[in-house]
C-alpha cells in the first residue's frame, strides 16, 4: 500500500514537470500548429543557466529564477523570429518546420555539451528532510515543485480566460484569418505565445534541477514525454495537457512496479503510439479523428 | 441503369449533406447534377467514389453494391473522377500524372525488378496511349512538362485527360468547364459529346447552366441533400422547384 | 596512415549511403515522414550480430536474414502507423525508434544492454577474411551499388511513379485505381531491408556494438543527410552521406576534448540543416519540392 502511494507521489511530481513542458508546447501548437520540438532545448538550457546563476554565479535563487526565466523567454522568441517566421513565409508543409525544429533542439543541446561538458550537474541544495504522507515520504522541494506548478497553471488560466491579450491569443488558437480580420496582431500574439512557453519550459527546467542532477541530454526524453502528454490530454486543449502531464507521470511511476526500471522511457512510447493509434484526439482532445488519421 | 443511388444519407458534424437521396444514371447517357451550392453535388461525387462512406443508403454500380468499397477497388471497377480544385499531382510530369492511371505490371515491384524488358515494352504502349490522350485535349507538346507549371485552363484539361485515361466506364465530372473560356468549353463539349459515341456514361456536376441545358440529356436537380427534379433540360428549366431552390423564394411560372 | 583513415571514412560513408538510399525510397519518394529509420539499421546489427556470433551463421546468410528481419519489423511499424498524416507519421516513427532502442538497451539477456556485444567476426569468403580496411571497401562498396541500382530501377519503374504520386496527392492515387496502403507499406518495408543491411556491415566492420549508435540523434543525421543532398534523388543520397560525414572532420585537427569535438560536430550538422531547410529545402540534387498548400 505504502508502496503504490509513494509511486503515486512521485508520479505527481513527475507529472508537474511533464504538465509544464506539455501545457507550453500545447500553447504553441494550439496557435502555430506547429511542433516545437526545441521547446526541449529551452527546458534543458534554462536548468543549465540556472545552474550557472545559483552555483557559479552564487545568486540567489529568486534572482536565478527570474533572470532565467527572462533569458528562457527571450530564447524562445528569438527562435521563432530566425527560423520558424522564414520557413512560413515559405508555406512548407510540417516536414521542413519538424526537422528545422529538431535541428534547433540538436543546436541548443550541442551547445550546453560544449559549454558545460558532459559530466551530470546539480544545484548543490542541501537534502530537505521529507514529509509522511498516507505512507509515502514527500520532501520539501517536492512540494515546491507542486506549489510553483500548480501556481503556474492557475496563472496561465487566469491569463488565458481573464485577459484581453488571453483571450486574443485563444482566438487566434481557433481561427487566425477571423482573429486577424477582427484587428488582432496576429505576429504579436505568436512572440507572446512564444514567450509563455517558453518560460513554462524554463520553470520546468528550474523544478528538475532543484529536485534532480542536470546532464546535457535531459532534453530530449523531457519534451518527448512533454508532447506526449498534451497528445494524451488532446491536442488543442490547454487545460488537458496539465492532465494528460499528470497522467503519464503516474502511469509511468505506476508501471515501473510491473516492468524492469530501465523500460520507464519505453512506456510513455507506447502509450504514445497507443493514442495516436486508436485515440489521436487524447482524452479531452477538439482535432477530429480525419485530421490525424486519413 | 449503370448507377443507382438508393436512399443515400450523409452527415458531417451533425449537418445533413445528403438526405434521402435518390437517383438513377442511365448507361451511355451524359446526365447533369445541378443545384445551388451545398445541395450536396459533391459529396454525392465522395460517396460514389468510396472517399467517404454513407451513414445510411446503398450506390449499386453496373448491378454490384459499392456502397463501402475502398476507392481504388472503386476505380478499378470503372469510376473515374475530376476534382471541382485542380488536383493534379504538382511535381510530377503531365505524362506521369497520366501514367498513374493506367494498369501496367511494372506497378509490381517484384516485376519491377525481375522484368525490366518487358516493363520498358508495356511502358512504350501506355506512353503512346495517354499520348493519345493529350492529343485529345491538344497538349501533347506539355507531356514533358512539370504540372505546376501549366495555366489553369492547361491543367484543367489535363485533369481531364488523365480521367479519361483510366478508360473508365463511368466518368465523374466535378465542375469541368468552370473558369473555362468560351473556345476551351466548345472544345470540352465536342470531347464529352465524342465520349459518348465511344459508348461512356458522364454525370457532370456544373454551376454553368447554358452547356449543362446544352450537352446533358437528363438533369438532376439537388438542393438540400435531396434530389428535387430529375428530367430532361427544358421540364427542369421550367420546374418552379428548381427556381425556388436557386432564387429561394416561390416563383410564379 | 592518412589512407587508412580515408578509406575508414569511406567505409562510413558508403554504409550511411546505403541508409539514406533505404530512407530516399521511403521518405523522398513516397513521402512517409520516417524519422525512425535508425531503428532498421540497429536491428539489422544486432541480428547479424547475434547470428554470427551465437548461432555461427556465416556472415552471407547472416546479412540476408539482417535484412529480413528489418523489414519485417518495417511490417510491423507499417501495419497501424501508415493511416496516420504527416507530423503524426513522423512522431510514430520515433516512439518506435525509441521504443526499440529502449530494448536494445534493457533486454540485457539478448543484446547485453549498454555494455555492447563485442568481437563480431569479420566477414570470410572461401578462407578469405575480409579484415583488412581496403577489403571491407570493397565490400562496402559492393553493396552501395547493388543497393543504388536495386533502388534506382523500382524508382524508374512504374511502382516509383505510383509511390511518387502517392507522396504528391494519396486521395488521388487512390481514385486512380491504386491501393495505397499497399505501396506504402512496400516502400516502408523495402527501406528496412537495405536498413537492416547497412546494420550488418556496420556491426561487422566495427566489430562492436552497442545501443548508443543507433539512437534517434543518429536518425536525425540520417534524415539530415537525405536533406542536404536531395530528397528523391539516389545520388543526393549518397552526396549528402559523403558531406556530413566528410564535413565536420576538419574539427579532428583543433586540440580540443573529444566530447567537445563532438558538440562542435553536432552544431554544425544542425546549423547546416537550418540553413539548408531554409534556404534549399530541395537539397543540392533533389527534385524541387513546392507543396500546394
Amino acid at each position: 500500500m505504502a508502496i503504490i502511494t509513494q509511486l503515486l507521489v512521485n508520479g505527481l511530481i513527475a507529472g508537474s514537470i511533464y504538465a509544464l513542458i506539455a501545457t507550453g508546447f500545447s500553447l504553441i501548437y494550439n496557435v502555430k500548429k506547429l511542433f516545437h520540438i526545441a521547446h526541449g532545448g529551452i527546458y534543458a538550457l534554462s536548468a543549465f543557466l540556472a545552474y550557472t546563476f545559483i552555483v557559479l554565479f552564487k545568486l540567489n535563487f529568486i534572482l536565478s529564477f527570474i533572470l532565467t526565466l527572462i533569458i528562457a523567454t527571450l530564447l524562445g522568441v528569438l527562435i521563432d523570429l530566425l527560423i520558424y517566421k522564414p520557413l512560413r513565409k515559405q508555406k512548407h508543409n510540417e516536414l521542413p518546420l519538424l526537422l528545422a525544429s529538431f535541428g534547433t533542439f540538436i543546436f541548443l543541446e550541442s551547445f550546453i555539451l560544449l559549454i558545460f561538458g558532459a559530466d551530470v550537474k546539480t544545484f548543490n541544495f542541501h537534502i530537505t528532510k521529507g514529509y509522511e504522507f498516507l505512507g509515502a515520504i514527500i520532501t520539501k522541494t517536492q512540494i515546491i515543485i507542486l506549489i510553483v506548478a500548480v501556481i503556474s497553471f492557475i496563472l496561465l488560466q487566469l491569463f488565458l480566460k481573464k485577459t484581453t491579450l488571453g483571450k486574443a491569443l485563444r482566438a487566434v488558437s481557433d481561427n487566425k484569418e477571423i482573429a486577424s480580420t477582427l484587428g488582432i496582431n496576429t505576429e504579436k500574439i505568436t512572440m507572446i505565445t512564444f514567450a509563455i512557453g517558453s518560460a513554462l519550459a524554463a520553470v520546468a527546467g528550474i523544478l528538475i534541477g532543484i529536485e534532480q542532477n542536470l546532464e546535457p541530454s535531459m532534453g530530449f526524453m523531457a519534451i518527448l514525454k512533454g508532447f506526449t502528454a498534451a497528445i494524451i490530454g488532446g491536442l488543442g486543449n490547454i487545460q488537458a495537457s496539465v492532465l494528460g502531464g499528470f497522467f503519464l507521470g503516474i502511469i509511468e511511476n505506476l508501471g515501473i512496479w510491473f516492468l524492469p526500471s530501465g523500460y520507464k522511457d519505453a512506456i510513455a512510447f507506447v502509450i504514445l503510439i497507443l493514442f495516436l493509434l486508436y485515440r489521436p484526439y487524447g482524452l479531452f482532445g477538439m482535432k477530429t479523428r480525419e485530421e490525424i488519421a486519413g | 441503369m449503370l448507377l443507382k443511388i438508393k436512399n443515400l444519407n450523409k452527415s458531417f458534424d451533425g449537418i445533413k449533406a445528403v438526405n434521402k437521396c435518390n437517383f438513377d444514371v442511365r448507361e451511355n447517357s451524359i446526365t447533369g447534377l445541378i443545384g445551388p451550392n451545398g445541395a450536396g453535388k459533391t459529396t454525392i461525387f465522395n460517396l460514389i467514389t468510396g472517399l467517404t462512406s454513407p451513414d445510411k443508403g446503398e450506390i449499386i454500380f453496373e448491378g454490384t453494391d459499392i456502397t463501402n468499397l475502398q476507392s481504388y477497388k472503386i476505380s478499378n471497377l470503372g469510376i473515374a473522377r475530376t476534382f471541382q480544385l485542380i488536383r493534379l499531382l504538382p511535381n510530377l510530369t503531365v505524362m506521369e500524372n497520366l501514367l498513374v492511371a493506367k494498369k501496367q505490371s511494372g506497378e509490381n515491384f517484384l516485376a519491377a525488378l525481375f522484368k525490366k524488358k518487358k516493363i520498358k515494352e508495356e511502358l512504350k504502349i501506355n506512353k503512346e496511349r495517354c499520348l493519345e490522350f493529350l492529343k485529345l485535349v491538344g497538349l501533347e507538346e506539355h507531356a514533358n512538362k512539370l504540372a505546376i507549371n501549366l495555366s489553369y485552363g492547361q491543367r484543367k484539361l489535363v485533369e481531364l485527360a488523365r480521367c479519361l485515361a483510366t478508360e473508365a466506364d463511368l466518368l465523374l465530372l466535378d465542375e469541368p468547364v468552370a473558369g473555362v473560356n468560351p473556345v476551351m468549353r466548345e472544345k470540352i463539349k465536342k470531347i464529352l459529346l465524342k465520349l459518348k459515341e465511344q459508348g461512356k456514361t458522364i454525370l457532370i456536376i456544373e454551376h454553368d447552366m447554358k452547356f449543362v441545358m446544352n450537352v446533358c440529356e437528363t438533369v438532376i436537380v439537388m438542393d438540400e441533400g435531396q434530389e428535387i427534379a430529375i428530367g430532361n433540360p427544358e421540364k427542369i428549366q421550367n420546374n418552379s422547384r428548381v427556381l425556388e431552390a436557386y432564387l429561394g423564394e416561390k416563383v410564379k411560372i | 596512415m592518412i589512407e587508412n583513415y580515408l578509406i575508414h571514412l569511406l567505409i562510413l560513408v558508403g554504409i550511411y549511403s546505403i541508409l539514406v538510399i533505404s530512407l530516399n525510397l521511403a521518405m523522398g519518394f513516397t513521402g512517409l515522414l520516417n524519422i525512425g529509420h535508425v531503428a532498421f539499421y540497429g536491428i539489422g546489427a544486432y541480428t547479424s550480430a547475434l547470428l554470427t556470433l551465437n548461432l555461427h551463421f556465416p556472415f552471407w546468410i547472416a546479412i540476408i536474414i539482417s535484412g529480413i528481419i528489418a523489414s519485417l519489423f518495417g511490417l510491423i511499424l507499417a501495419a497501424p502507423t501508415l493511416k496516420l498524416k504527416g507530423d503524426y507519421l513522423a512522431l510514430a516513427t520515433l516512439g518506435f525508434a525509441i521504443i526499440i532502442e529502449s530494448i536494445f538497451k534493457n533486454w540485457t539477456s539478448l543484446t547485453r544492454g549498454p555494455l555492447g556485444i563485442p568481437g563480431i567476426p569479420h566477414p570470410s569468403l572461401f578462407g578469405f577474411e575480409f579484415s583488412s580496411l581496403f577489403s571491407y571497401l570493397i565490400l562496402v562498396i559492393i553493396f552501395v551499388l547493388i543497393t543504388y541500382f536495386v533502388i534506382e530501377r523500382l524508382v524508374k519503374a512504374p511502382f516509383g511513379n505510383i509511390l511518387k504520386a502517392v507522396r504528391e496527392d494519396e486521395m488521388v492515387t487512390k481514385t486512380l485505381g491504386k491501393n495505397t496502403f499497399k505501396y506504402k507499406t512496400l516502400a516502408l518495408v523495402i527501406s528496412a531491408f537495405f536498413a537492416g543491411i547497412a546494420g550488418s556491415l556496420y556491426a561487422h566492420y566495427i566489430t562492436f556494438i552497442d545501443p548508443s549508435s543507433f539512437s534517434v540523434l543518429e536518425s536525425i543525421l540520417i534524415v539530415s543527410m537525405l536533406i542536404v543532398g536531395g530528397t528523391a534523388s539516389n545520388k543526393g543520397a549518397i552526396l549528402g552521406a559523403l558531406i556530413l560525414i566528410l564535413l565536420p572532420e576538419p574539427l579532428r585537427f583543433l586540440s580540443l576534448p573529444s566530447s567537445m569535438i563532438g558538440a562542435l560536430r553536432q552544431m554544425i550538422y544542425a546549423v547546416l540543416l537550418i540553413l539548408l531547410i531554409i534556404k534549399r529545402p530541395q537539397g543540392i540534387l533533389g527534385e524541387f519540392r513546392e507543396n500546394v498548400a
